[in-house]
């Protein structure tokens, strides 16, 4: 393999890698703040997607800037999804929470399918076939445009985690539920925003990924599971961990499919994820919480 | 004689009539019916039965497997590929089947029975994905997303599982889901059963006690899915096409488990009345819709399911059977 393809593998697995981080940290958020997997993480991913180009598609403008809107409209659903269904079940066993949000997630994957039907969407953009060249490695425009913007907003999550009153009430429920109440916070209004920022951060996502994505009603299976891998390596519940490990499978992905091509890639992931799960079974930044 | 007596007098004997009712009736159904509900009576039935063997260890066990379309597909595939190259009736390859699916369980076992509740959940969904890849790697020998057909047989085809008709598939399949059914129930009373159950209670507690987890789970997982592959065989001779994307499905390990869950995991009656009302709903609803299109059934079965999960988690059977209960000690007996 020569130099300036290591490089390409390099440069598309970190770029791919960023996407996931942000896929990946709303499900790491609210599994480290209300402590259940949220199977319909891909669902609002595909929301996301749907509604950036339907935003596109009526009102013109770039994917983008929509991504504010998206956010906005996101963390409305998320609330919407907490109240109605999550607030009502909190301390009931694990698997009530899995099979809520798994029927929320044949709910919405399929009522989309049933809206739009299977076809492809896609959304252009004016610079669509503007490529970057540095040396050997070409890099188009969107996907170093998502890239940014990926690490822009998991850098404004942590910052706002670490440095906000509002962020570290958050990790304060997250590390010891007991005794944030105790000091006067209400746990459920926080479970409330971490699940809304959580649904928002898979909306962001997929306004990310429109822009060089296909849109279709099957990416939410697709990137949940790819959400499921990055934050399980990485540690459920670890920020950044999630981001870490994101990155490590972005890596593998590119690799992967250099290397095996087709099913190769996800091969790869799916292997390297068992193996982590068996000697580190909480991730590589396990019990680390937020 | 206190009313408690008294129900227990009469409520086994009324629960003896109950089953001897439901037998005859589903034994005379497909006689009666149109073809078209005789398939969705074989389907009832067929995931009636894997919901049963999913209880096994999703619901007693509380290890919420969702792959378990993994085992239904390597039990297909082995018949199918031993019937093809070897000439193998699938009658010994339903057996051929369920130990190989035993023996992916042990795989499974050796990959996830360190994680619990979320974490298995995902790391057997994984694991299916992941044959579904390596079995899409190879498609000469899988057929890939085409699939391979399986051969017709001139002379003697029941002697390889090929009926005119698909009235001795649902017999053959309800007397699966007869055999599975008393076998869950053996098993949920015997000391295997008891030890599954604590473990899944609080597996901490059940291995100061001495509970062995790994062999235990081990055993309980290799039932499970032996059941599960005998299944895909039958499934396989009923379709006579088997393609990866059929069975290495996450769709399908989810229906399997949400059926038990529906209808209440850790009893003997709600695996099977979860599908009983959620197969031919769907079946119905797909039919009104049209072929084509498979979405509206999973609409349903999301809509059930959440609903479910938010009122009464303990799935529809408990609820049917406190309601049964109250409603007895209700009725006035006499006082003597």
């Amino acid at each position: 393999m020569s130099l300036s393809i290591l490089g390409q593998l390099l440069v598309n697995g970190l770029v791919l890698g960023g996407i996931y981080a942000v896929i990946a940290v709303g499900l790491s958020l609210i599994y480290g703040v209300v402590g259940f997997a949220n199977f319909a993480q891909g669902s609002f991913l595909m929301i996301g997607m749907y509604f950036a180009w339907g935003l596109t598609k009526l009102a013109g403008l770039d994917p983008f800037l929509w991504l504010p809107v998206i956010a906005v409209f996101l963390l409305a659903v998320g609330w919407v999804f907490y109240t109605c269904l999550i607030d009502r079940v909190i301390g009931k066993p694990a698997e009530v929470h899995l099979f809520m949000t798994v029927g929320l997630m044949l709910v919405l994957d399929n009522a989309f399918l049933l809206i739009f039907t299977a076809d492809r969407k896609f959304v252009q953009t004016p610079y669509d076939d503007i490529t970057l060249y540095f040396g050997d490695i070409s890099l188009p425009l969107t996907r170093l445009a998502a890239f940014g913007t990926a690490i822009l907003v998991a850098g404004l999550l942590m910052a706002f985690l670490a440095a906000t009153k509002l962020g570290r009430t958050i990790r304060a429920v997250a590390q010891d539920r007991g005794l944030a109440e105790n000091l006067g916070v209400d746990s459920r209004r926080i479970y409330a925003i971490a699940v809304a920022i959580g649904v928002a951060l898979a909306g962001v996502a997929g306004g990310l990924l429109t822009s060089f994505h296909p849109i279709s009603p099957e990416v939410g299976l697709r990137y949940l599971l790819i959400a499921f891998i990055v934050v399980v390596v990485g540690g459920m519940g670890s920020i950044k961990g999630s981001i870490v490990a994101a990155l490590i499978v972005g890596l593998l992905y590119s690799f992967g499919y250099q290397l095996f091509g087709g099913e190769g890639g996800l091969i790869l992931a799916y292997l390297v994820l068992l193996g982590i799960l068996n000697f580190r079974p909480a991730g590589l930044f396990g019990k680390e919480l937020l | 004689m206190t009313r408690t007596d008294v129900l227990t007098m009469v409520r086994p004997r009324v629960q003896r009539y109950t089953l001897v009712v439901l037998l005859a009736i589903l034994l005379v159904l497909p006689l009666v019916v149109p073809r078209f509900y005789v398939d969705m009576l074989f389907q009832m039935l067929w995931y009636g039965a894997l919901a049963q063997a999913w209880s096994l260890i999703g619901g007693y066990g509380k290890m919420l497997s969702l792959g378990h379309a993994a085992f239904v597909g390597i039990g297909a595939y082995t018949s199918t590929l031993l019937f093809i190259h070897f000439n193998l009736s699938p009658w010994l390859g339903m057996l051929a089947g369920g130990v190989v699916a035993a023996l992916l369980s042990f795989i499974v076992g050796l990959a996830c029975f360190r994680l619990s509740g979320a974490y298995f959940a995902i790391g057997t969904l994984i694991l299916t994905e992941l044959l579904r890849s390596i079995f899409m790697e190879f498609p000469d020998l899988t057929g890939g997303a085409t699939g391979v057909n399986l051969p017709f047989v001139r002379q003697q085809p029941e002697l390889f599982m090929e009926f005119v008709g698909m009235e001795p598939f649902y017999y053959l399949v309800l007397a699966l889901a007869l055999i599975i059914t008393f076998t869950v129930d053996r098993v949920r009373k015997s000391d295997l059963g008891l030890e599954i159950t604590a473990l899944g209670e609080n597996e901490l507690a059940a291995r100061s006690l001495g509970v062995n987890a790994v062999w235990v789970k081990q055993k309980v997982f290799f039932l499970s899915a032996f059941f599960c592959g005998m299944l895909g065989v039958v499934h396989a001779q009923y379709l006579m096409v088997i393609q990866v994307n059929t069975y290495f499905n996450a769709l399908l390990s989810v229906t399997i488990a949400l059926l038990a869950f529906i209808g209440g995991s850790r009893t003997l009656a709600g695996p099977l009345l979860g599908a009983i009302i959620l197969i031919p709903l769907a079946q119905q609803l797909q039919a009104t819709l049209g072929g084509t299109y498979a979405g509206g059934q999973l609409i349903i079965y999301g809509l059930v399911v959440v609903v479910i999960s938010r009122y009464c988690p303990q799935g529809l059977w408990p609820l049917i059977s406190e309601t049964y209960d109250g409603w007895c000690s209700q009725t006035k007996v006499k006082p003597h």
